[in-house]
């Protein structure tokens, strides 16, 4: 069990895979290694039509070995069927200047791990044959791709994941309303952001969005330092993205920057999920397959 | 309350600087990019009044660290029921005249008052200066525990000594030690041969100890002469005794018994009147 933990790329510690390769290899691994250790194979359902073999591997339900293929070449594999879907998906990215941010250097900013979750729920929806799309935003749409299931859309997202941002502001509602203009019919809109931005707008946009009936996925991402404060005695507290500074002694504000932010995570989830939109928070420092097992829940119970 | 080295006071003023980098704005050198500055601003708007209130808790705290700090450092001293006092000069005055050595209760009257002068010297810290002075002039100096040592040898001689003058040398010896309290303490067995006028140390406290027993009968032989000087075997002796009635006598001369015998005394008018007035209470 420990040998199969240790392989699973999704399980590795973030910034331990990041080092690795770049954003495709390693979502490439990520995905290959939650779908490995999914009891239940993504692809059951109606509708299904046989794709491919795969040569077997540890975890395979043993009814999808092909017993026939086994018997007559002496070698174990497992069918691969393509799901007939209809969801179309879009990836809400936020590259604004907070998330390009870590608390501490051996860990990913918020940016880089949001990007390689992006690109591994992306591969993953792909695998499923649905439609993915990309929006990237700061303070205004920085790019655009439209949901597709085509061949070399993977390559695409990529490019996109990997081109500049970092604005100095969120406007995640522009960036909403413009993936809900990417989604003709019903699907999914995936926000990933630090949601260091007011909340009116991105809740009112979201309720616009389940009332079309988008289903909304937000991912929350936290570096750890962000629960609870950097370490550090006294300081003068700089945000990128504003430049407004407070100073504060850490070991005075720590107990009421807990609370502050215990209520303000409360506050977001009670606000998304009042409109039934999932709401989920990533820490920076938790290895991709959780994240991602979320997002795969939705998807999931999307129709 | 006393301090030895009141001069560590003055460290007192540096609770000034807690207190003034509490009302300061302080200029902080560290900046530190945090996103998530929106959370810290409205902690700090949220719990204003718990952050202004534990600040100044703290402010207190450390003012008061600092002030006990400085306080330690003048080492102050508080007079308490056997507790701790300022560095003192004690002398001791032991009267070991002769009648010290009258046997009340089984034991020497000297041995009781040997026990309450080491009662006193014991109670003397390292810092203070002890003195025992001696009935008969003699000072012994030193270590507490030298003089401890003194008291518990010393022994009565013949005589009345001058209890007067060895209290005055002990205030002698007390006014030349510089250190913050002095005292003489004298004990005695308060025969009135000791004690012919009253003694007063103008600038000293002088505290006298008492046997709590009554004085025993003074027997003391206030004077004594041969007729003729010369000694002849039909010579006699002639003595003045201090005795409120009959006693007996011994006349030794180099150890030889020359004479013994009872006598009778004659009572003047002061003694027999205290005697009226023990016998009417």
């Amino acid at each position: 069990m420990d040998t199969v933990r240790a392989t699973r790329a999704d399980l590795l510690d973030p910034a331990t895979i990041a080092a690795l390769g770049r954003i495709e290899v390693t979502a490439r691994w990520i995905v290959d290694g939650f779908l490995s250790g999914l009891h239940r194979s993504p692809r059951k359902g109606f509708s299904v039509e046989f794709a491919e073999h795969r040569p077997y591997q540890a975890g395979d339900e043993p009814r999808h070995v092909d017993w026939k293929l086994a018997a007559r070449a002496d070698r174990w594999a497992v069918k691969q069927y393509e799901e007939e879907t209809n969801l179309r998906a879009t990836i809400v990215l936020d590259v604004s200047r907070s998330m390009a941010w870590s608390g501490a250097p051996v860990r990913l900013t918020k940016l880089a791990y949001a990007e390689r979750l992006a690109a591994a729920i992306a591969l993953l929806f792909l695998r499923q044959r649905d439609a993915v799309g990309l929006v990237r935003f700061d303070d205004i749409v920085r790019s655009s791709v439209p949901p597709r299931v085509r061949t070399g859309q993977w390559v695409r997202l990529v490019a996109a994941l990997e081109e500049p941002g970092a604005g100095r502001a969120s406007h995640a509602a522009q960036a909403l309303e413009a993936a809900g203009r990417l989604i003709a019919r019903r699907g999914m809109v995936v926000l990933i952001s630090d949601l260091l931005m007011d909340s009116d707008d991105v809740v009112s946009t979201v309720r616009g969005l389940r009332h079309k009936g988008q289903q909304v996925v937000v991912l929350h991402i936290l570096d750890p330092a962000e629960l609870d404060l950097p370490s550090s005695n006294e300081a003068l507290f700089v945000d990128p993205e504003s430049g407004a500074e407070v100073a504060a002694t850490v070991a005075d504000v720590r107990a009421a920057y807990r609370a502050t932010v215990r209520d303000a995570l409360a506050e977001w989830r009670r606000a998304l999920t009042s409109y039934g939109a999932s709401y989920e928070t990533v820490i920076t420092d938790a290895p991709f397959g959780v994240a991602l097992r979320r997002a795969f829940s939705a998807r999931q119970e999307a129709p | 309350m006393g301090f030895l080295a009141p001069i560590w006071l003055l460290a007192g003023a540096a609770a000034a600087v807690p207190l003034l980098i509490h009302l300061m704005r302080r200029r902080i050198g560290t900046r530190i990019d945090f996103p998530a500055v929106r959370y810290l601003v409205r902690a700090e708007r949220e719990h204003s009044r718990d952050l202004r209130l534990r600040n100044l808790l703290l402010m207190l705290l450390r003012v008061a660290a600092v002030l006990l700090i400085a306080l330690a450092a003048a080492h102050p001293i508080i007079r308490m029921a056997g507790g701790g006092h300022a560095r003192t000069a004690l002398a001791v005055v032991l009267d070991n005249s002769l009648s010290t050595s009258a046997v009340v209760r089984g034991r020497p009257v000297l041995q009781e008052l040997e026990a309450r002068a080491r009662d006193i010297v014991r109670r003397a810290s390292s810092t203070d200066r002890v003195w025992l002075v001696t009935a008969d002039g003699i000072v012994h100096g030193g270590s507490r525990d030298a003089v401890l040592d003194a008291a518990a040898h010393t022994e009565a001689f013949g005589g009345a000594g001058d209890l007067r003058a060895a209290t005055q040398r002990a205030a002698l010896l007390a006014r030349s030690a510089a250190l913050d309290a002095r005292e003489v303490v004298v004990i005695t067995d308060g025969q009135a041969t000791s004690w012919s006028e009253p003694l007063a140390l103008a600038d000293l406290p002088l505290h006298a100890f008492l046997p709590a027993a009554p004085a025993p009968d003074n027997h003391a032989t206030i004077a004594a002469s041969a007729v003729p000087a010369r000694w002849t075997p039909r010579g006699a002796v002639r003595a003045r005794l201090r005795a409120p009635d009959s006693t007996t006598y011994r006349i030794t001369l180099e150890g030889r018994t020359l004479a013994r015998g009872a006598a009778r005394a004659r009572m003047d008018r002061r003694h027999r009147g205290a005697r009226a007035r023990r016998a009417a209470r």
